[in-house]
């Protein structure tokens, strides 16, 4: 009670504050507005953008009359391709879009990065690092301080250029802007934001057909305890601070059958009804990791199947949006506000769940319920911003088309080489059905917006089949470039096995290759000097390297990516960027630094549509409301396109052209 | 009433009991209990989904007024919804409110009785009042008796026009002390508590009306067809000194209570 007269009391100040202020603040506002939009063409541009939208089928769709709301931005503006980034991959491509600069500007190459001390992986667009200082008491041991965050993404984005000039922004899970920078306008965080385990998404599968614990990709499969007809299980979440094996923080839950398609769940001092193939809301879970630090999660439950065994599978520990372990938005009030208004949300930055369907955790069906959820979530954040902005710049991601080509891609042919669960016709159409619900939510977004207002649809990058694998590693390894400590198989992780006193050159990540270089790489053995030939010796070799099996060129070509993507970052890439052939990407051995196995192989996960290819196969798609000059646009040219409609120089560190005339200057020569 | 005031009055001696030396801790355990009582009944007998989900929204709305300031409609059209979500969370109060004023009443009643008045100290004065009920009956059919330690200073103060009579009284002795009132040939007693010890002190005895006896449950009510309305005694208040300053117990009750609710309201689960 007294809790609700305080908040009448703060409204009702708040209101009086801010009628009293009014008159002041309106000739402050109607200044700052003048001054901002002196020269803007608009009031809002909304940036819309449909992850992995691909232009071959969107082009099917819209001569079918399946895009309809789409059609209607073709024929009043513009509708083009949209040239990627080299390689084509979210991280690299988004991070160009938001500072209109290429690669070796942004400093983005890949998903992954390598650390030349070590030669194993790290993720490429952050650093998180936990606190340094521990105290220490007996066993026990508390961090001193919070963990450090380091946004490893250099240039800046163009709604920080919009926010100098007094143009609000509101700016929507763009990947790649983890840790949030601060700038004048909103932000929530997307693509990177990490779990609570400090993971990129790590589900949990419970099951009582199995007493022991195993680690499969993307998660953990753990053991679900019957006893008097209950179960109970024990929930990882983070590591407990200054353990050295990394044990994790536990919440334990009992699960109680209720009838013979429900349950209910008791986790944390919640009871949270369960029915069987249905996702729970997000649930808050709770982690004790020492006396008086806990650390709050929110995850959802779908109970698989009661009988014969039970299994329940749970979503990776989001962060909660309402309590951010870690701050995910730009001020940390955003999440909670979006969660307030709107209920929690995914905060995880590759939210979807692959890793579960890849391995056989959820199914088809579950899968899709998963991306359904999100897109209902993101639509709902949309359109709340949509109508608290009537000035300055919204941009909104939505990934759900691109995780539905990835896993879904093998019912669209016939013949994929990756496993079909469900009969063909029930997901043939899945591809198509998410691109009418992009269509749909433009439609609704039309509805809303006025004359002065400019709606752009774009993707990063476009989608192709993944039939065949191509390990790198396996082929350094069979032309002699990489060689293997004695005795070693070629199959531990993260090249483990590799001798690196014998080794000239290495595969990590998506489509990177290194040069094992004197002097930059700790156990580097070419020389300086030998480098530019060895690097143009690859090239050669893997430029139209065959598919013997399929009779099939596998790889397009390779780049030299310090060539294609100039600028003072280009040191932090790949040496070469191999650039695949429609149908190949880089095998699944090649993504977990094995060497062992053939060079080419099919590809039999369920993630069977892949980008990671031959930039110029996947290009995205541009659409706008206001006619552009889109021949030959570019990624790039979205950032100076959005600062010239608001009538803002771009800045001279941008490399894309402003669409809004043909006197551009050109693109750099990307892709 | 009477047997329910008795009946509350001993489950509030025995569960003050152990606290009887000092009053502090008494209020302290008291303001405890009334936390938890309060949540347990706020959190079984309310809309808990509701009540979260209009705090959700109250919050929001104060965080859009931050985040959009620049806005005016935004800002003036989330003053609004405050004000709506606002009576949402108290239009689910309302059902809680209904089960909690009862047990806070009975509980307000029995600190009062214990903690509002101190006993007279030796030597002190007070006033003794008489009510007479409207009828025929004249104040100078009243007369009263004292047992020793108890001083009579004054003579009895008659005021015809409002029924009522005084006398001015000294203790002279600590211990409880039974004064009788006559009035004709009827006797009522009245409880005079003397000494330092803290406890239970009835300032009044009262007659008729059910909402009155509620309200002092310290004695026996009077004979409900008998001539006197009340007999008072004109105890001193006995604020508590809190850091300079002294303070009625209900603003250390409250603000204990109040403490302590928010405290549990975690661990107990409870969405207030």
């Amino acid at each position: 009670m007294l809790g609700s007269f305080l908040v009448v009391l703060a409204a009702v100040l708040l209101g009086g504050l801010v009628l009293v202020t009014w008159p002041i603040r309106f000739l402050v506002r109607a200044r700052r507005r003048r001054r901002a939009y002196g020269k803007s063409q608009v009031d809002r541009v909304v940036v819309i953008g449909f992850d992995g939208m691909d232009p071959e089928i969107a082009d099917a769709m819209l001569e079918a009359g399946r895009l309809p709301n789409l059609a209607k931005l073709r024929e009043s503006g513009t509708y083009s391709r949209l040239a990627t980034t080299c390689p084509a991959m979210s991280p690299v491509a988004w991070s160009s879009f938001m500072t209109g600069t290429g690669p070796g500007r942004h400093g983005i190459f890949d998903f992954l990065h390598r650390d030349p001390r070590t030669y194993l992986p790290d993720l490429s667009s952050a650093r998180i690092r936990a606190p340094r200082r521990m105290l220490r008491l007996g066993k026990l041991r508390l961090p001193l301080g919070r963990p450090s965050l380091r946004l490893l993404r250099r240039s800046r984005p163009f709604w920080s250029v919009l926010g100098e000039h007094g143009i609000f922004s509101t700016i929507l899970r763009v990947p790649i802007t983890f840790p949030p920078e601060r700038f004048p306008g909103l932000l929530l965080s997307g693509m990177c934001v990490p779990d609570l385990r400090g993971t990129q998404g790590s589900f949990t599968f419970f099951t009582t057909a199995s007493d022991a614990p195993e680690e499969q990709i993307g998660g953990q499969r753990l053991p679900l305890i019957r006893a008097n007809g209950r179960c109970h299980g024990s929930l990882p979440g983070p590591s407990l601070p200054g353990s050295s094996q990394g044990q994790p923080a536990q919440a334990r839950f009992r699960l109680r059958p209720n009838g013979s398609a429900a349950a209910l769940l008791d986790i944390d001092g919640q009871r949270v009804s369960l029915s069987q193939g249905q996702y729970s809301d997000w649930v808050p879970v709770g982690f004790h990791l020492g006396p008086g630090m806990r650390a709050g999660g929110i995850c959802r439950f779908y109970l698989k199947q009661l009988e014969p065994e039970v299994e329940l599978y749970v979503s990776p520990i989001n962060i909660d949006p309402e309590r951010p372990a870690l701050p995910v938005s730009h001020p940390v009030a955003y999440s909670i506000y979006l969660s307030k208004r709107l209920g929690r949300y995914a905060t995880l930055g590759l939210a979807e769940d692959t890793w579960a369907l890849n391995e056989g955790v959820l199914d088809d069906t579950a899968f899709m319920k998963q991306c359904q959820l999100m897109f209902e979530e993101r639509g709902r954040m949309l359109f709340n911003s949509l109508a608290n902005m009537r000035s300055g710049c919204l941009v909104c991601v939505f990934d759900t088309t691109d995780r539905v080509q990835h896993m879904f891609w093998r019912y669209r042919e016939q013949n994929h080489p990756a496993p079909l669960d469900e009969e063909p016709a029930v997901f043939r159409e899945a591809v198509e059905a998410s691109y009418q619900q992009a269509d749909d939510q433009i439609g609704k977004v039309l509805a809303q917006l006025g004359e002065r207002d400019v709606l752009m649809v774009m993707s990063d990058h476009g989608f192709k089949s993944f039939r065949r694998g191509v390990n790198l590693n396996a082929w350094l390894l069979r032309e002699g470039y990489l060689n293997l400590k004695e005795g070693a198989s070629g199959e531990a992780e993260w090249l483990r096995d590799v001798d690196w006193q014998r080794t000239r050159a290495y595969a990590i990540g998506l489509g990177g290759l290194y040069l094992n270089i004197q002097g930059r790489e700790a156990g580097g053995v070419v020389s300086p000097a030998e480098a530019p030939a060895l690097k143009q010796e690859l090239i050669e070799k893997l430029t139209g390297l065959r598919d013997d099996d399929e009779g099939r060129v596998a790889i397009n070509r390779a780049f030299d990516t310090a060539a294609v993507n100039p600028g003072p970052y280009a040191d932090a890439g790949p040496d070469l960027t191999v650039g695949y052939a429609p149908g190949y990407r880089a095998s699944w051995d090649a993504a977990q630094g094995k060497p062992a196995g053939p060079v080419i192989d099919s590809n039999t996960r369920r993630w069977s549509g892949d980008h990671c290819l031959d930039p110029g196969h996947v290009p995205g798609v541009l659409f706008s409301s206001r006619p552009l000059a889109s021949d030959r646009a570019h990624i790039m040219d979205i950032a100076p396109t959005v600062l010239a409609l608001f009538g803002v120089e771009p800045p001279g560190y941008m490399q894309g052209r402003s669409l809004l005339s043909d006197s551009g200057e050109e693109n750099a020569p990307n892709a | 009433m009477g047997t329910f005031n008795t009946a509350i009055t001993r489950v509030f001696d025995l569960i003050l009991a152990p606290f009887s030396a000092h009053p502090l801790p008494g209020v302290v355990a008291v303001s405890l209990l009334t936390g938890i009582l309060l949540l347990l009944i706020f959190r079984y007998t309310s809309n808990q989904p509701g009540i979260r989900a209009a705090k959700d929204l109250i919050i929001s709305h104060l965080l859009e007024v931050l985040l959009y300031r620049d806005e005016l409609r935004v800002v003036m059209r989330a003053q609004a919804r405050l004000a709506k979500d606002n009576l949402r969370y108290l239009g689910h109060a309302v059902v809680p409110l209904m089960f909690i004023i009862p047990p806070v009443l009975v509980l307000l009643v029995q600190m009062d009785l214990r903690y509002s008045h101190r006993p007279l100290r030796v030597g002190e004065p007070a006033i003794l009042a008489v009510k007479l009920r409207p009828g025929d009956l004249s104040p100078d059919q009243v007369s009263l008796s004292v047992p020793p330690g108890v001083e009579v200073e004054t003579a009895a103060l008659r005021m015809p026009t409002i029924g009522e009579v005084d006398w001015r009284l000294r203790a002279e002795a600590t211990g409880q002390h039974r004064l009788v009132v006559k009035v004709g040939r009827d006797e009522f007693e009245k409880l005079l508590v003397v000494g330092e010890q803290r406890g239970r002190v009835s300032p009044r005895r009262v007659g008729t009306g059910l909402w009155q006896q509620f309200l002092n449950p310290g004695e026996p009510p009077l004979p409900p067809d008998g001539p006197l309305a009340w007999v008072s005694v004109s105890y001193s208040g006995a604020p508590f000194p809190l850091f300079g300053w002294r303070l009625h117990w209900i603003w250390l009750w409250l603000i204990l209570s109040m403490a302590f609710g928010y405290a549990l309201k975690g661990p107990l689960r409870v969405q207030v």
